[in-house]
């Protein structure tokens, strides 16, 4: 099913519309209405010499301006690249390297570029556009729509150009699992510089489903004003939905033991009561929230994608079995190599190279037109369900030679409910060590590591460990923008706390 | 019950704090109690449904300003007084 060209091409779907909350007031705006002003919009970008293939930066928060840039961009045949406000664009020669031709922001510190558009300015531009954009580009399969960027293993981002097809696809794989209609509503608070997240503003202009875009600092008032139906959220979001449940059932409960009742009555009032299901899958998600969302019956799906080959495979509804990534979606075919590392074939490939990246081994996980080498191991069960191991660079070889995967350990580490994170270090030592950041001041690291170690091992225990803390999940230095933790960056930082555990008798 | 201790008392039930932690104004909400920007959202939802107050009365500028204890006392004390 094509989604992009037809949002332009008269076939959006008569009833949609999209929402904006912010500071407490909630927009909502029809899909005829937010089309035509993105074609104005488009129209007054191509007045001021903006051409198809350009690119446009936007790097703001989630705000309607964003949503129409990007719809204006699509209807002109510019290329959206979206910026992650943890970048450091002032890294020298960093912007230049994206070839930008405007970069609309709502960060001042970049108002002395000669490329700055402030974000405020795109409805004053739709206001005095002279004509609508009347005939909008029709796209192939492998255009390019969207400068999309990556942690690179430098630090320096590296950015991919995601084509048509690959959107169309994910966004068809997705529908065939969930089939979203007009009684769902979706609500998107994780930045709409990822381009999956505007993947549901797109389908909410196809299909007709609700949508409503809000800064992630509005998520928890959000939630309760627009009671969606889907939630799409890293597994750190779900945490913190966790504990909020938690502690007001706890309160609902007046001093008695939380039951069944309080918990479900506490997850209603702040989710608005009307949650079919949690959507996750950017970095792996403990058993333990899984299972606590499934007993408050709102399924959590846990997925499996990288930016290089959107999505791969979902737990669904009538297909969800707890510790995989889900089945494969139609498009992806997945192999391993000799190592057991997971090799995706799509059909309608994402990308086939980086076009931004500052070494070109980068492009050495492209191989052919349509196999992207993920970096991960898993396996596949009889059934079809994808397990992830770990990852290939993160194998620690201890000094007596035995390999550890420290994902094998750090996963029973996170599914402890006081462990906020946790990252285990031992390449080349003589025994595992980790670094751990409890959920609070207080909780009894050593208590869970010996829990933990009692049912490993003898060679893959814990015997040392830092309890640390000050964890920032938004800092790019130490975390990729799918959640995933860059252990170079970490070892780096906390070398010294590192070093104490193999020194400190 | 004034805003401080109440602000206490959430800090205490969503961090799950042990009884030996005091909670002190001049804390700092990132490096003394653990807490990124999502945390501090979370506490701040629980605060309000606490208080009686609406979370959308809080601007994202408003959010982003909060730095200490005091500051989430402060925000609090507004809305109680508006």
């Amino acid at each position: 099913m094509e989604y992009i060209n037809q949002i332009f091409g008269g076939q959006a779907h008569p009833c949609s519309s999209v929402s904006f909350y912010e500071d407490g007031v909630l927009n909502r705006i029809s899909g005829v209405d937010l089309i035509h002003q993105a074609r104005c919009l488009a129209g007054a970008l191509h007045d001021e010499g903006v051409r198809a293939g350009d690119r446009i930066g936007i790097l703001s928060r989630n705000r309607i301006e964003w949503v129409l840039l990007d719809l204006a961009c699509l209807a002109l045949g510019a290329v959206v690249a979206s910026l992650d406000s943890k970048m450091d664009l002032r890294e020298p020669g960093l912007l230049d390297s994206f070839g930008l031709h405007a970069l609309f922001t709502d960060d001042i510190q970049y108002a002395q570029l000669s490329i700055y558009r402030a974000v405020d300015s795109v409805r004053l531009m739709i206001v005095n556009s002279k004509k609508p954009l009347e005939t909008a580009v029709r796209y192939g399969p492998e255009d390019a729509v969207c400068l999309k960027f990556t942690s690179g293993s430098t630090g320096r981002p590296k950015g991919l150009l995601a084509t048509v097809g690959s959107i169309d696809a994910s966004l068809t794989e997705v529908e065939g699992l969930f089939h979203h209609d007009e009684q769902d509503h979706i609500l998107v608070f994780m930045p709409l510089s990822l381009l999956q997240q505007r993947y549901w503003v797109y389908s909410a202009l196809r299909l007709g489903h609700g949508t409503t875009v809000t800064p992630y600092e509005a998520v928890f008032s959000a939630m309760a004003v627009v009671r969606p139906t889907v939630l799409m959220g890293v597994p750190g979001f779900y945490h913190e939905l966790e504990m909020l449940v938690r502690t007001r059932a706890k309160r609902y409960a007046s001093g008695n033991a939380v039951g069944s009742n309080h918990l479900q009555a506490a997850m209603d009032s702040v989710s608005g009561g009307r949650l079919r299901y949690l959507w996750t899958g950017s970095a792996p998600c403990p058993m333990r929230l899984v299972e606590f969302f499934e007993a408050l019956k709102t399924p959590l799906y846990n997925g499996y994608g990288l930016n290089e080959t959107c999505i791969i495979s979902k737990n669904a509804p009538n297909a969800n079995r707890l510790g995989s990534v889900g089945r494969l979606v139609l498009s992806k075919k997945v192999t391993f190599d000799a190592q057991g590392q997971i090799l995706v074939h799509s059909r309608s490939p994402v990308a086939t190279r980086y076009e931004i990246s500052s070494d070109e081994r980068d492009n050495e996980l492209f191989i052919g037109r349509d196999i992207v080498a993920t970096g991960d191991t898993g396996h596949l069960d009889a059934d079809g369900y994808l397990y992830i191991t770990g990852r290939i660079k993160d194998l620690l070889v201890m000094q007596s030679g035995q390999s550890v995967q420290p994902g094998e350990i750090e996963r029973p580490l996170l599914a402890h409910e006081g462990v906020d994170f946790a990252l285990v270090c031992g390449d080349d030592r003589p025994y595992l060590s980790a670094l751990i950041w409890p959920r609070a001041p207080g909780v009894d690291v050593g208590a869970i590591v010996a829990s933990v170690n009692e049912r490993l091992p003898a060679h893959m225990r814990v015997l040392r460990y830092a309890v640390l803390s000050g964890l920032d999940r938004s800092d790019r230095q130490m975390f990729t923008s799918q959640m995933k933790p860059i252990r170079a960056s970490f070892y780096r930082q906390h070398a010294e706390s590192i070093e104490l555990m193999y020194t400190k008798g | 019950m004034n805003t401080f201790d109440r602000v206490g008392e959430v800090l205490r039930a969503v961090l799950e704090l042990p009884a030996t932690v005091t909670v002190e104004s001049s804390q700092r909400l990132q490096d003394d109690l653990a807490m990124n920007s999502l945390r501090l959202v979370t506490v701040l939802t629980e605060l309000c449904d606490v208080c009686g107050i609406d979370v959308g009365s809080f601007s994202v500028a408003d959010i982003r300003a909060l730095k200490h204890v005091s500051d989430l006392v402060a925000l609090v004390e507004r809305e109680i007084h508006a």
